[in-house]
Parts: structure tokens; sequence; C-alpha cells
């Protein structure tokens, strides 16, 4: 490799780093709460948003351990909660990249998303967020 | 001539079949080497495509192996051929760029995998009309280049064992 093509690729690794460090030190989204799309009580954790085909299917309480069972577009999903963290325990899917995010909790950069499914599962204000937006592009 | 012409097809038969197989064990058997990165073992077939064949013939390769994994796994037109296809039709036009500005063949897999990357990505906020999904660029980018020196001397090892037939009619 030439010394030019070296510094693109220096250049590049740069830039993802700097993204990383940005999204670091953006507070976390805090939309106010829409009763219409979120449980009322308070939870004992964090409410957490199941979304299927930009609506919401399931909400649970991150701090009470549990097991969830959702149906996706072409499978049924397992969720565990435990200990404040959530995960896909099962999934019939072919592509397990849900399943292989492991476990996930309220600090969390990303959400766990399953594609064949088409399944979000994200903290209720920010879900809140993403169907409200979607509706108000209707 | 004739059987010039035969050969490449063999080939592109050959490296099209090679693509999808490698494309579906990828997806199925693999995964995710790290977070959410992937190795890209479908990257090393159109690489070699392009260097054996030409332009014309790695993009036939690729849409094969978008189009029939995709049908194969029941996915044709879901919201997985999309990012596939956007993956893919990113890298594609990037291997060609490269390809005319004559790069190195890493050089070339390394951007070629992170423009696969950066394409899946930007078909996935499409999708959940959420900008933010972009947040998973970074990592993708920095998984990316690893992947990409891999990708890149597989490719190396394997051209060093072919004929290009592209010069072979020159």
């Amino acid at each position: 490799m030439k010394k030019k093509e070296w510094i693109i690729l220096a250049v590049i690794a740069l830039a993802a780093l700097i993204m990383l460090g940005v999204m670091k030190m953006i507070p976390k989204n805090s939309a106010e709460r829409d009763p219409s799309l979120m449980p009322e009580e308070d939870a004992k954790g964090i409410w957490v948003a199941v979304v299927n085909r930009n609506k919401a299917i399931l909400y649970f309480d991150s701090g009470i351990d549990a097991e969830y069972q959702v149906t996706g577009n072409v499978s049924d999903m397992t969720i565990e909660v435990a200990d404040g963290r959530w995960r896909v325990k099962e999934v019939e899917c072919y592509d397990f990249t849900c399943k292989n995010m492991g476990w996930v909790d309220e600090e969390a950069i990303l959400p766990i998303i399953c594609l064949p499914n088409d399944i979000v599962i994200v903290d209720a204000e920010t879900a809140a967020n993403m169907i409200s937006e979607v509706n108000d592009g209707n | 001539m004739g059987i010039e012409r035969t050969r490449r097809f063999v080939y592109l038969a050959l490296f099209s079949a090679m693509a999808i197989v490698l494309s579906m064990i990828e997806s199925i058997y693999i995964g995710p080497v790290f977070f959410m990165v992937r190795i890209g073992l479908a990257n090393i077939v159109a690489l070699v495509t392009v260097k054996i064949l030409g332009v014309k013939e790695m993009i036939i390769v690729n849409i094969m192996r978008v189009v029939i994994s995709t049908l194969m796994r029941g996915m044709i037109f879901s919201s997985t051929f999309w990012i596939s296809l956007g993956g893919v039709a990113l890298s594609s036009i990037v291997l060609i760029l490269m390809e005319k500005a004559g790069s190195s063949l890493m050089f070339t897999s390394v951007i070629m995998s992170v423009a696969h990357s950066v394409g899946q990505v930007i078909v996935v906020c499409f999708f959940y009309m959420q900008a933010g999904v972009a947040a998973i660029l970074p990592y993708l980018l920095l998984g990316s280049i690893p992947m990409g020196f891999l990708t890149g001397i597989t490719a190396r090892l394997v051209l060093a064992r072919i004929k290009p037939l592209k010069k072979q009619r020159e």
C-alpha cells in the first residue's frame, strides 16, 4: 500500500474515533412523556418498548426480572429482563444479530434491532419519538 | 474466440455461485465477528472478479449474490434485501472508482468494506426514519478496516493462483 493510502485509512479511523467521542458527549434524548405512547405509572427501572412495524407491541419495566414473548414479522422472540438489563434470549430468525448483541441496559448507545422481524427494543422515551416521528410523516 | 467466451461464462457462473454460497454461509453460520461487524466473505469474490473478468462482470456477480441469497432465505424485497443491496451498491461503485484510480488491492478492499458499511447504514436510517441509527457507523467503520485487510489478503492469495482473463483478451 502507498503512503497516501495509509494516510486515508488513518483519517477514516480517526474520524470514527472522533464520532464515538462526540456521541459520548451528547446528552441522551430526554423527550417529554407522551401518555398515549407510554405506561403512565412509574417504573422500578425504566420503561422499555418493543417496537414492531412502528407500533409499540410491548412495554416492560427493566426493574422487574421477567421473560416476555413477542411475535415479529418472521418468528417469535423471547426477551429476558434481569438486574436492570435486557436481552433477546431466543429468536427463530436466520440472522441472530439481535441475540448476539447480548445484554443491554439504559446506558447502551444502540438499541437491540432485529431486521428480519422488524423489531427494535429501545427505551420507551426514544420509542415514543420514533413512533411520533413516523406518525408526523404520515 | 468461442472458447474464450465460454471460459468467461464459466468463470462468471463460478464466481456468482461462490459469492452466493459465501454470503449465505456468513449470514447463517458465521454471523457478526465483533458487535455488528461481519467479515464480508463475498467481497473477496467481488475483488477477484473485478481483477479476473472486469467491472461489468463484478456488477453481475454482486447483483446475483444479493438477489439469489435473499431469495433462497425467503427475504427477497424485505428490509434485509434493501439493506444488503445498499451496501453492495455503494461498495461496487467504490470498487469501480478505485479500479480506475489504480489503487492497490489492499486499499481497495478496505475502502470497499468501509463503503459497504456506510451503504447499509444509510438504508437502515431510511428504514427506521431515525438518523440516530447512524450512531452505529463509527463502530462499523472501525471494524471494517481490519475486515477489509482480511478480505484483501485472501483476495491477493486467490489472485496469485488464477490467470486474469481480461488481460488474455487484450
